[in-house]
C-alpha cells in the first residue's frame, strides 16, 4: 500500500470511526465500515475455510464482534489490523473446532476442504491454480494463513505481525518455508 | 515450477450480487441478536430472582422441619418404646435402673410436649413402699432387677 493511499484509507477509518462514536450517526457508520471492508474480510475468510457459507457466517460473526466491542477499540492502533486480527481468529476458531466436533485429526479436515475445491460450483480455476490451493491445504493452518496474507494479499510483514502477534523474522521463515513446500507439491503432482 | 511464475488470480467466486446484500442481511442480523439480548437479561434476572427466593424457601423449610422433627422424634421415640420393651432392654444390656436414668438425655425428654415434672423426678433415694408402688404401676417383677 503506497504512502498516499495508506494515509487515505486512515483518513477515511478515522471518519467512520467518528461516526460511529456518535449515537446520531452510529447505523450510518457502521454501513460504511461493513461496505469498506467486507470484500477484504471475506476473501481473507474464504481462503482459509474455502466454503461460502461458512465464509458468510464468519464474516456475519466478525462484523457482529466489531459493532459490539467498537466502543473500546482503541484509536492510536489501525482499524483495519483489528478487523483481520478478529477475522484471523474466527477462521482458525472454526477450523479447531471443525476438528473437535467431528474428532479427526486437522488433516482430514483439509481432506474434506480438498474435496470442496473439486466439487463446489463457486471455485473454478486453471489447473495450475487447483494445484497451488490443493498444496495450500496440506500446510498447517498458521502457516497457510501467513502465505494467504503475503502472497495473495500482498501485505506487508510489520501488518501481518501485528495481525497475528508474530515476529517478522518468524514470518519471512515461516512463508519461505511454505513457498517451497508448495513448489515441490506442484512439481510432483 | 516457481511460484512467482504463477498468476495469483482469484478461483473462488461469489453469489450474485452477495456484496451488495450483505449490510443489510447483517444489519437484520444485529438486530436479531440485539432483540435477543434484550429478552434473556430480562428473563435471566427473574430466573436468579426465582432461584434465589426458592433457595431462601427450601432452606427456611428445612430449618423448620429439621427443627420440628428433633422434638417429635424424641417425642416419637419416648412414646413408641414400651415398658416391655424397656426392661428387656435393661436385662440383654445388664445395664442397672439407676445407669439407664443417668444414661437418659434429659434435654430430649424435657423437649417433649408433655415435659416431665419436677414432682416425678425424686430429689431424694425413694423409700420402699414408693418404689413397691412403682413396680406394680409398671408391672415390673422383681426378677429383671
Amino acid at each position: 500500500m503506497s504512502k498516499y493511499l495508506f494515509t487515505r484509507t486512515l483518513q477515511k477509518e478515522r471518519e467512520i470511526l467518528k461516526k460511529i462514536k456518535d449515537p446520531a450517526s452510529r447505523d450510518l457508520g457502521f454501513n460504511q465500515l461493513v461496505v469498506a471492508y467486507q470484500q477484504r474480510l471475506y476473501w481473507h475468510i474464504r481462503k482459509m475455510v474455502i466454503d461460502h457459507d461458512d465464509t458468510d457466517d464468519l464474516l456475519q460473526e466478525v462484523f457482529i464482534k466489531v459493532w459490539k466491542n467498537i466502543e473500546k477499540f482503541r484509536e492510536d492502533s489501525n482499524l483495519y489490523t483489528w478487523m483481520y486480527k478478529i477475522a484471523t481468529n474466527e477462521c482458525l476458531n472454526f477450523l479447531k473446532r471443525k476438528k473437535d466436533k467431528f474428532k479427526v485429526p486437522m488433516e482430514d479436515v483439509n481432506k474434506e476442504l480438498y474435496g470442496q475445491l473439486d466439487n463446489s460450483p463457486h471455485i473454478s480455476g486453471s489447473a495450475v491454480q487447483m494445484k497451488l490451493q490443493k498444496a495450500l491445504l496440506r500446510l498447517p493452518d498458521k502457516q497457510r494463513l501467513v502465505f494467504n496474507m503475503k502472497y495473495f494479499e500482498d501485505m506487508k510483514y510489520d501488518d501481518i505481525s501485528k495481525i497475528t502477534e508474530t515476529s517478522v523474522g518468524s514470518l519471512k521463515a515461516s512463508y519461505h518455508i511454505a513457498v517451497k513446500k508448495i513448489e515441490e507439491y506442484i512439481k510432483l503432482h | 515450477m516457481k511460484l512467482e511464475d504463477l498468476n495469483n488470480d482469484n478461483i473462488f467466486k461469489v453469489p450474485d450480487n452477495y456484496f451488495e446484500n450483505f449490510p443489510d442481511r447483517l444489519q437484520k442480523r444485529i438486530e436479531e441478536t440485539e432483540q435477543q439480548k434484550k429478552v434473556p437479561v430480562i428473563r435471566l434476572r427473574t430466573i436468579i430472582n426465582i432461584a434465589a427466593a426458592a433457595v431462601i424457601l427450601i432452606f427456611a423449610i428445612y430449618g423448620f422441619t429439621k427443627l420440628n422433627d428433633n422434638t417429635t422424634s424424641a417425642d416419637q421415640l419416648l412414646s413408641e418404646i414400651s415398658t416391655e420393651d424397656l426392661v428387656d432392654f435393661l436385662v440383654e444390656s445388664e445395664m442397672s435402673t439407676d445407669e439407664f436414668l443417668e444414661s437418659l438425655d434429659m434435654s430430649i425428654i424435657a423437649s417433649t410436649e408433655d415435659p416431665i415434672s419436677d414432682e416425678f423426678i425424686p430429689s431424694e433415694p425413694l423409700d420402699q413402699e414408693t418404689i413397691d408402688e412403682l413396680l406394680d404401676e409398671y408391672e415390673i417383677e422383681m426378677q429383671y432387677l
